[in-house]
């Protein structure tokens, strides 16, 4: 995250991704895509504490051979990107760019695959940039950050969630601006991550309920990925303490992960 | 490997557009690299009295350079190659 080369493998991936679209520029959604995969390992970012599954953004971390018959230039937006992010940089006490700062620049202002970023996440910008300043080494350094308020959902049909079993390649993420981001977490559905958050448990607290059919739980058609609704949440606050627990819905898998 | 400058005027460029630039030219000689052409960037000299920007570049031709620069969207007047000398060599 903080490693100046990662710069080159994030830029890299971008360039990848422009490519297999057959793309001849560079955008900033690409660069997200690149900047995602560049800090992350086997598809996951680690934000202490709260982790972010690329795969349900529908960025496989397992890249096919590049096509080098396409070569893609840098688009004017794009460009200004670099030149933002150099701005963070400066302000973050100069040195090589890293792909925090890109990161940090993509948000201002966020392009639509960002705000289904922070839709997973149930971040705004203010708490994607403390995310973000969370993993800096430093001061901060070895030290939790505290856990970042969750902002309202992104609104949008519970069916838009179903879209998320399709997400097989990154055209969801790095394709048209504007387009419908299909995975998108409707307002009642929360990932287990959102649901600890909101309930103020850990993350594995929260999969013991589910396991123990305490929590009900859905997991997409044909993904791995996990629902749960807000209004089973409420319910499970809504129980008085001692009062007999109502049965629930399980996951249908065998499956006790995520 | 050959040596060439890219000439560029930049009137109002700022710094934080020359690190974005730079930025962008790394990356893209990493790119063009991957796919076999050796073209790499130098050093870069800005002239503020007439905001000229000279960047040198080594490569294997001065297409391969403007190609690179205009992967990088960073615009320039023209490209031209160069003789080296420093003190060591005279």
């Amino acid at each position: 995250m903080y490693d100046p080369d990662r710069v080159l493998t994030g830029a890299m991936h971008a360039m990848e991704i422009a490519r297999r679209h057959g793309a001849a520029q560079i955008e900033p959604q690409d660069l997200l895509a690149g900047m995602l995969l560049a800090v992350a390992r086997f598809g996951i970012i680690d934000f202490r504490g709260q982790a972010l599954d690329l795969a349900e953004l529908g960025l496989p971390f397992d890249l096919p051979l590049p096509d080098i018959t396409v070569r893609p230039h840098y688009s004017a937006a794009a460009a200004e990107v670099f030149t933002r992010a150099a701005r963070i940089c400066r302000g973050d006490g100069g040195g090589p760019l890293r792909p925090l700062h890109l990161l940090v620049a993509l948000g201002e202002p966020a392009t639509a695959p960002m705000q289904r970023v922070w839709a997973v996440l149930g971040v705004d910008a203010a708490g994607w940039r403390r995310l973000l300043a969370g993993i800096e080494p430093g001061e901060g350094a070895g030290r939790s950050l505290p856990p970042v308020s969750p902002r309202p959902r992104v609104r949008g049909p519970v069916a838009r969630a179903a879209g998320a079993t399709d997400l097989s390649d990154l055209s969801d993420l790095s394709g048209t601006p504007g387009h419908p981001l299909p995975g998108t977490v409707g307002n009642d559905l929360l990932s287990p991550e959102q649901a600890a958050s909101e309930l103020g448990v850990h993350i594995q607290t929260l999969r013991g309920y589910i396991r123990r059919g305490k929590l009900a739980a859905f997991r997409l058609a044909g993904a791995r990925a996990i629902r749960i609704r807000r209004s089973d949440l409420q319910a499970l606050l809504a129980q008085p303490i001692g009062a007999p627990r109502t049965p629930a819905h399980r996951v249908p898998s065998t499956q006790h992960q995520e | 490997m050959p040596l060439y400058v890219a000439i560029r005027t930049l009137p109002g460029v700022t710094p934080d557009v020359l690190a974005g630039a730079g930025a962008r030219v790394k990356t893209c000689a990493a790119g063009m690299q991957s796919e076999g052409t050796e073209v790499r960037w130098l050093r870069s000299f800005f002239l503020p009295a007439s905001s000229q920007t000279h960047c040198y570049f080594e490569g294997p031709s001065a297409q391969a350079v403007e190609e690179l620069n205009q992967r990088a969207g960073v615009p320039f007047e023209h490209v031209v190659e160069v003789a080296e000398m420093t003190p060591e060599t005279v």
